[in-house]
């Protein structure tokens, strides 16, 4: 990753940018500082939001407090929801949003389950994915999305609905799927034989198939890639999902299932072959 | 008492071992039975710790779950006991495994396995399973609890020492009621062991004081009474053992008067005897009549009966008293023989009797040994016998002998006769002392009746037996059967008794000092002395005698023993220790007694007197005693 991150820094002298990084702090807040300045000299870290030139907002608190300097923001797994609603209020801001694109995920399945037809989409109101994003698929899956507006409501859909899915998909949605919903879901699925792919890392540690993710190293590049075209035109990319997420797999599961693939290396060796 | 068998002992173990071998019997099963639970609630509580463990990990195991699964593990190894859980698939693949790292080495495990099983779906509001899940449980894995048996072990520790301890409380207790039952038994019982063994010792004043009841107390009550019964027995006892003593003693007492009274009436009988006799023969040298010459020989012959009858009076007193000692020696049996026939044989031909000897030639010879003395006393006594009581035909005495081993000799000497016969139902009396076939026989014969009874006792002290074998008018066979040692070897002469006839007696020569109190022995023995050829010196007393003896030398010293002023005994012992004083050689004293008896010659030798001639002498027997001393060689040599 390092490696990347070196890779990705300009060979020439550019101008300066004073970067405030705004994060709880933690190990995951000085990993992500240092990977950016080893990516790219140009980039100083200013100690306050004030003295910043502009601010990079890990996460959606840290985003939504970074809005009061009213400088340029960009929101790093940070909530689509939440970006596109500071941004319709005037945020000069852009984000990496939290979670992967929905087409990728479904590539991936697709490489999983070739055989899979009909793959179901449980969503709610601050999920990674839309309605709309889902509708707009144009692929060879059937989706059939499932609108939640809170936990209480999964069991019922997953009893009702799962038996007539070849797979569940689920979106980055922390009210939704976070570890108190986990082993609902994946219990229930998999008690009806039916494997869960998404949202994230955490999830195939418990018990999703697998799922394509944004790892710390992806957010650093796409954060350079970011920052550099801020310095380039002093405006953001538009906001979306990292371009080239991670890939995980959840062996014990894809062995059960008889996957595809079992394992993470071969799944993103497929992965980066697919058109 | 030997406490290994003793009845406390045994009324301990008759006590406890029963009780201690059912109280055994019942620990192993109690223990056994709780080993039982103990390994069964091991048994469930592994169990169902492996099925909760199942059911609970069934999501980790579906989904992969590792976390969920460590947790699952990690809340189960919060069980002490259990050392390890591992979750493997359904294909045996171990999905985790988690240990303890301070596993005890070498304690042992016992696994528990469990399935785990994809449940269907439970419709949580109608609590039904949902119709979309439909199948039934499908296996997907197992659980497998290591299970330590050590907790099982401590639990079994535990039971074994709750066991224990009551039991060993139980056992002690068990002991110590064996041990005070058993005392209380035993103790009495001891007790009057102890009483028994005192009664045993000998002290029958003892009583039994315990306050027994029952059996023991009559055992008691019995021993008291036995020990009363022994005491007046012991009593009895000691009343008759005193009498016996002082029968003894007075048996005693009359037995030594009887030997004193023996002894003294033969001093008093044999001192005037020996002036019959001297002056008999005395009297019978001298110049006679015919007629005075067949007084004087009727006289010397009715004078030796008397002597006879006196001697043996003394012979039967000392067999009875257990005085007669015996002298063995080896001798030649041939001259013993002829010398005894010899001796009767006037006799004989003066009834018309012939007396003959038959002897044959293993006697010629060989050497015997016994007393000849005692042999011949039995033999003359028989032939004496045989004479008196045979009036035609004769007396043939029988010598035979039958070598049994190599220096062994049976002897059979016989004395048959031709006379009057003894009727058979008489015979068994005839050995009896005082005992004549009938009392016309005394009177008919003479004889005291003690001739066969010691002739019997004599045969008998010599090894030997006295048979009869007689009938009325049949004559008589008198047999003395002896067993004696014997040898060959005649030439070496150790021990050897040449016995021959008796001799004339020789003319002797020399001084002889003669010491006597009685003047009527005096003269007599002067006169025969004289006779002899021997110088006569008299002494009335032993201190005359000492004082004439420290004068001058005498060959031969004739020596009474009692006499006045000084008896014979010190006047030898004082002329003894004069003479060791002096260094002089000593001179042979010879002493001239009444008394017959052996004891009497015994206490002159340890007098220092050198040989022993007992009153009434004849002349042969004094000339015999001094022709040691007085010979012509010696004499001259001036000893």
């Amino acid at each position: 990753m390092i490696w990347l991150l070196l890779s990705a820094a300009p060979a020439h002298a550019r101008e300066k940018l004073k970067v405030h990084v705004q994060a709880a702090e933690g190990p995951f807040k000085s990993g992500f500082v240092n990977a950016l300045q080893a990516g790219n000299a140009d980039i100083l870290l200013a100690p306050s939001g004030e003295a910043a030139e502009m601010i990079v907002a890990l996460g959606d608190e840290a985003f939504s407090r970074s809005v009061q300097f009213g400088k340029p923001l960009l929101g790093v797994f940070v909530s689509r929801r939440l970006e596109e609603t500071l941004r319709r209020k005037g945020c000069h801001c852009a984000a990496i949003w939290a979670g992967v694109a929905l087409n990728d995920q479904l590539a991936m399945l697709q490489l999983m389950m070739p055989v899979a037809a009909n793959v179901g989409i449980i969503i709610g109101r601050n999920s990674a994915w839309s309605e709309g994003t889902v509708q707009d698929y144009r692929g060879r899956l059937g989706l059939t999305l499932f609108k939640v507006d809170d936990q209480a409501e999964l069991g019922k859909v997953l009893r009702e609905e799962l038996d007539s899915l070849d797979a569940l998909l689920l979106p980055v949605d922390e009210s939704l799927f976070g570890p108190d919903s986990a082993k609902l879901v994946l219990l229930t699925s998999y008690r009806l034989r039916r494997p869960v792919f998404g949202p994230e890392q955490s999830y195939v540690h418990a018990g999703s198939a697998a799922s394509l993710f944004a790892s710390g190293g992806d957010l650093v590049s796409e954060t350079l890639i970011q920052l550099e075209s801020f310095m380039a035109r002093k405006r953001f990319r538009r906001s979306g999902f990292v371009h080239t997420p991670s890939v995980i797999v959840n062996e014990h599961v894809a062995n059960s299932f008889d996957m595809r693939f079992h394992d993470s290396e071969a799944l993103r060796s497929a992965l980066e072959v697919m058109p | 008492m030997n406490l290994g068998t003793g009845i406390r002992k045994q009324l301990q173990l008759l006590g406890v071992v029963p009780a201690l071998f059912m109280l055994g019997l019942l620990l192993v099963a109690l223990t056994w039975q709780r080993f039982e639970d103990a390994d069964r609630d091991l048994q469930a509580l592994g169990g169902f710790m492996a099925s909760q463990l199942a059911s609970s990990s069934e999501y980790g195991v579906l989904a992969g779950n590792y976390s969920d699964l460590r947790r699952q593990a990690q809340l189960a190894m919060q069980q002490a006991d259990l050392q390890y859980v591992v979750f493997r698939d359904n294909e045996g693949k171990v999905l985790l495994y988690e240990g303890r790292q301070d596993r005890v080495p070498g304690s042992s495990i016992i696994e528990f396995h469990s399935g785990i099983y994809r449940q269907p779906l439970l419709d949580t509001e109608t609590m039904s399973v949902s119709a979309n899940g439909g199948d039934s449980p499908v296996r997907i894995g197992e659980v497998v609890l290591g299970m330590s048996s050590s907790r099982l072990l401590a639990r079994q520790k535990e039971i074994l020492l709750a066991s224990l301890i009551p039991a060993m409380s139980a056992m002690i207790l068990g002991l110590w009621i064996a041990h005070y039952l058993a005392r209380q038994i035993a103790s009495p019982l001891n007790y009057l062991s102890g009483l028994l063994r005192t009664l045993r010792g000998g002290d029958y004043h003892v009583r039994g004081t315990s306050e027994l009841q029952g059996e023991l107390g009559d055992l008691q009550s019995d021993i008291n009474q036995l020990a009363s019964s022994l005491e007046e027995a012991r009593v009895d006892q000691q009343s008759a053992i005193n009498e016996l003593q002082a029968a003894h003693k007075q048996a005693q007492t009359a037995s030594q008067a009887k030997s004193d009274f023996l002894a003294m009436m033969s001093h008093e009988l044999r001192t005037p005897m020996n002036g019959v006799l001297g002056m008999l023969q005395l009297l019978e040298q001298t110049r006679q009549s015919e007629e005075q010459h067949e007084y004087t020989q009727v006289a010397l012959e009715s004078t030796g009966h008397l002597l006879d009858v006196i001697n043996d009076i003394l012979d039967f007193s000392r067999i009875e008293a257990g005085r007669m000692d015996l002298d063995p020696v080896f001798f030649e049996l041939e001259p013993l023989l002829d010398n005894c026939l010899s001796t009767f044989r006037y006799l004989a031909e003066k009834k018309g009797l012939y007396l003959k000897l038959e002897k044959d030639s293993l006697i010629a010879g060989r050497l015997v040994r016994t007393d000849p003395t005692r042999l011949r006393q039995v033999l003359n006594n028989l032939i004496s016998n045989a004479i008196k009581f045979t009036n035609e035909g004769g007396i043939t005495v029988a010598a035979s002998t039958h070598q049994v081993r190599e220096d062994w000799l049976d002897v059979k000497l016989s004395v048959t006769d031709t006379g009057i016969g003894i009727p058979e139902d008489k015979q068994s009396r005839l050995f009896q002392a005082f005992s004549q076939v009938d009392s016309s026989t005394s009177r008919r014969f003479g004889g005291t009746g003690l001739g066969l009874a010691i002739a019997r006792r004599l045969s008998e002290m010599l090894g030997g037996t006295l048979t009869l074998s007689s009938s009325e008018g049949g004559g008589s066979t008198f047999t003395v059967a002896l067993r004696l040692f014997f040898r060959s070897d005649i030439t070496d002469d150790r021990e050897v008794v040449l016995i021959g006839h008796e001799e004339e007696p020789h003319t002797l020569h020399g001084l002889v000092l003669l010491v006597e109190d009685n003047e009527v022995n005096l003269m007599v023995a002067r006169r025969i002395l004289e006779q002899m050829g021997v110088t006569v010196v008299t002494a009335m007393n032993g201190r005359e005698a000492l004082t004439k003896a420290e004068q001058r030398d005498f060959d031969c010293i004739l020596m009474d023993v009692q006499m006045p002023v000084m008896d014979g005994m010190e006047a030898t012992r004082r002329l003894r220790q004069w003479e060791r004083e002096q260094g002089r050689v000593p001179m042979p004293v010879v002493a001239l007694t009444a008394n017959a008896m052996e004891e009497e010659r015994e206490r002159c030798l340890a007098a220092g007197m050198n040989a022993h001639v007992a009153k009434p002498f004849r002349r042969q027997q004094l000339s015999r005693v001094l022709t040691p001393y007085l010979t012509p060689e010696r004499a001259q040599s001036g000893r």
